[in-house]
Parts: structure tokens; sequence; C-alpha cells
């Protein structure tokens, strides 16, 4: 077994982010009450299915088009949150699915929540919907959703592509209160400009152990601090240098 | 004994670990079970494509059967998805029948779709543009170099505007974007690790 070429850094910056990871996991329900910083998207979940039970109107939510990466699980915990509120106010919840393997995981989720909250006759199986794994269908699928089923909210948190604005002004049109969340860089603007609320990077990723305090997550989000603080520290060496004419950094990197 | 919750984390772990290893190191051993493991992703989602199909049949067919509210629809869908997949199957993927299918009634009513965000383009643009705090004034003035300095008017007016509106795309645009990309790595990096070893089992039950 032979280390890769230009891998050697990625391995030394990887095994001292696990330490950190696993060093504060191990630690979490020591840290578990550590103050995390107010994410106004996440707390507006609770608002905008508070206006859809005052509007007697349903939630709608999609993760987007990616099968199971980071975002996804990302917000496969968003989900479990805003399943276990509407499962608390009785608000008919339509999860829109977009890859047939992430289907069967979101119908678990919701039931278990359902389940969770004490309200297992409420979940509604027909609600938990694959629309289509072509992204034009399922985005003019999810249109459809908005338009005619009397949605007050539309949640949208995962990886997305040419549709997010597509949804987005649907959802505006419709008068829903819009709460979005991706990491995806060339959709962040769209949902900056559209969405009441939007989720920047890796807050969507801080979303689980914001609402739900679990310990491995907070310690999660401890490493990751961690993790940027390194990162800094490299961004600001690594412009002195260059700016002083050498390359050391960049090629320490690329090793 | 192995309970019913251990397998996906095995499966995670065995997977995910196998990948992680081999996106750092070269082994002859490793390469192709890492190749194999990423293959098959491709044959779970073919067999998931199936339970897909199954969601769509029985919520449709309810529909149908108990004539809902727009049940036409849900019939038009069932009927489209049958005819696609019969010729599908009989015929295959390169079939005359189910290419003229595709080019003439998916591909057209795609491009419909995807148009539609010249429209929404516009109209998102025009609420971003407002100019209400401080914030939307210096995102109009950016947008406004950038939007000048591509267009041939801006260049005839004054030949800065194309570099103007190139600085805020490759100093501004790049540092934020790099800032945002730093972050959500590290936490992709984080909810991975929680996944591969079997810390993350939210997704496995709904319940935490």
């Amino acid at each position: 077994m032979v280390l890769r070429t230009g891998r050697v850094t990625h391995l030394v910056l990887f095994a001292v982010f696990l330490f950190f990871l696993l060093l504060y996991i191990r630690r979490g329900r020591e840290i578990a009450e550590v103050p995390i910083r107010r994410v106004a998207g996440l707390d507006a979940l609770d608002e905008a299915i508070g206006r859809a039970t005052e509007m007697g109107k349903g939630v709608h939510y999609t993760m987007g088009l990616q099968d199971f990466e980071a975002q996804t699980f990302a917000s496969f915990e968003i989900l479990r949150y805003t399943a276990g509120l509407t499962a608390k106010m009785d608000v008919p919840l339509i999860v829109s699915n977009y890859r047939p393997q992430v289907h069967p995981v979101t119908e678990e989720i919701v039931r278990g929540a359902y389940t969770s909250a004490g309200r297992p006759d409420s979940y509604q199986p027909d609600n938990i919907r694959f629309l289509s794994d072509q992204q034009l269908a399922y985005a003019s699928g999810v249109v459809g959703i908005l338009e005619r089923d009397n949605i007050a909210a539309n949640l949208m948190f995962g990886n997305f592509y040419a549709e997010s604005l597509i949804f987005a002004e649907t959802g505006q049109k419709m008068g829903c209160i819009q709460v979005s969340g991706t990491a995806n860089t060339h959709q962040l603007p769209f949902f900056t400009a559209v969405c009441d609320y939007n989720l920047i990077g890796e807050e969507l990723y801080a979303a689980g152990a914001y609402l739900s305090r679990n310990p491995v997550q907070v310690g999660s989000l401890m490493a990751q601090d961690i993790g940027k603080l390194v990162a800094l520290f490299l961004v600001i060496v690594g412009t002195l240098s260059a700016t002083m004419g050498t390359n050391w950094l960049r090629d320490l990197v690329g090793k | 004994m192995v309970h019913k919750e251990q397998i996906p984390v095995l499966i995670a772990l065995l997977g995910g670990g196998v990948l992680l290893v081999d996106f750092f190191f070269q082994s002859a051993v490793l390469a192709p079970i890492a190749s194999d493991a990423l293959r098959w992703n491709i044959v779970v989602a073919a067999f998931a494509t199936a339970l897909g199909a199954a969601n769509l049949l029985r919520i449709h067919g309810r529909r149908v059967e108990r004539r809902s509210n727009r049940w036409m629809l849900s019939a038009l869908l069932l009927v489209s998805m049958v005819i696609y997949a019969i010729v599908g199957i009989i015929q295959g993927p390169q079939g005359t029948d189910y290419r003229w299918l595709w080019n003439n009634l998916f591909t057209p009513m795609s491009a419909t779709m995807f148009s539609l965000n010249a429209f929404f383009i516009a109209s998102a643009a025009v609420r971003a543009f407002r100019v209400r705090t401080p914030q939307a004034a210096v995102l109009m003035l950016a947008a406004f170099a950038v939007m000048i300095g591509n267009t041939g008017v801006g260049v005839a007016i004054w030949d800065g505007f194309p570099k103007m509106g190139s600085w805020v795309m490759r100093v501004v645009n790049v540092a934020g974007m790099r800032g945002i990309i730093i972050g959500a790595a590290l936490g992709a990096m984080g909810i991975s690790l929680r996944v591969i070893f079997g810390l993350e089992r939210g997704h496995l039950s709904g319940v935490e």
C-alpha cells in the first residue's frame, strides 16, 4: 500500500481533523451545553410550520437532487425535526423525492418522527412522494404540489441545481413562507434573493446540532470550528508568503 | 447477533472506509474493491427505481380509483408511465419509438420547464436589487459593475467597466465563495465521518 502522490498534506490535515472530531465527540456530554450562534433560518422553521398551522395549510419539504451525500444527510436531520413539529401541530407534511434510493429513508424518518411525537395515526404514507428521477420532470412535479396542494411553508434543504429558482419563485408566487439551505455555491444567490430565510453552506451541516443539541453533533461542530481555525491560519500564511514571492506553502499542500 | 439497525451501519463503515483509504493510498487489492463499491451504488439505484415506480403507482392508482380531485392528471401519468416502460422494455433505450417519445415529448417538455428560469431570474433580480438596506445597495452596485462590464454599451461608455466587473468576480466574489466552500467542506467531512463511524443514526429510524 503506497501513499498517493499529492495526498500527503491532505492525509495530515485529515488526521488532525479526525483527532479533534473524535476528541470532541468523546467529550460530547460535557460540551453539549456549549452555546451555538443563532441561525435565523433554523429558528424560522418553527415560525413557518406555525404559520401553516394557523392558516390550515400544509408544509412541503424537498431535499434536492442528490442521493446519499453529506448535504442529504444534513437534510435528513432537518426533515426529522420538521416531521416532529408537523406531527405535534397536526399539519400535513408533503415530502417530494427525486432519488428513488432516498425515498424509503424519508418514509422511515417521517414515520419515526410521527411515532416519536405520539401521533403514528396521523402519518400519511401518500404524502411521501417519489416524483421523478429526471431533473425537470421533478421540478414540474414540485411546482404542481406548490400550486395545487394548499402549501403555506416551502422548505428546501439539500443540493439543488437549475431547479432551485423554479421552486423558490413558484413558492414566492403562491405566498409560501420559504426556508432554504444549500452548500451549492451556484444556487445560493437564487435562494438568498427569493427565500425568506436561507442557510448558507456550513449552516446546513450545523442544523442537526442546532436543532437537537445531540452531544455527538455538537462535538462534531466544535471539531469543524478547529478545522476552520486551521484553514484560516493556512489562508493567512499562504497569502503572506505569496505576497512575499515564495510558494513554499503551495508546494507543501501539493505534496 | 447483529441487530437489524447495525447492518446499514456496517455497510457504511465498510463502503465508506474502503473508499476513504483508497483516496489516500494506492493498493492493487483495494482499488478494484473501491471501484466495485461505487458500481454498487448504480445497482442499488436500479432496485430503488422499482420502489419509486411502485410509490407512483400506489398514490396515483388510488387517486384514479377514488376519482379524487384532478384524477385525470393521475391517469395521464400512469398511462404515460406504462406506455414508456413497455416501449423501453421491448425496444431498449436505443429503440426507434423509445427515442421518438424521448425526443419529441420528454425533451420539449423539459426545455419548457428549464426556460422558465429566464423569467424567474428577471423577477428574482428585481426583488434582490431593491435598495432597502446598505447591503442591498452594495449588492446593486456590484451587480451593476458586473452586468455593464459584460455589455458592449458598457465598453463604449468607459473601457474601465469590464475591468471593474472582472475584479468583482475574480477577487470579491471568489473570496466570499471560498470562505463558504471551506466551511461547507468541513461540515461535509464531519457529517460523512459520523455516518461512516455509525455515530449518525437518525436517518435509520427517524428517532434520534
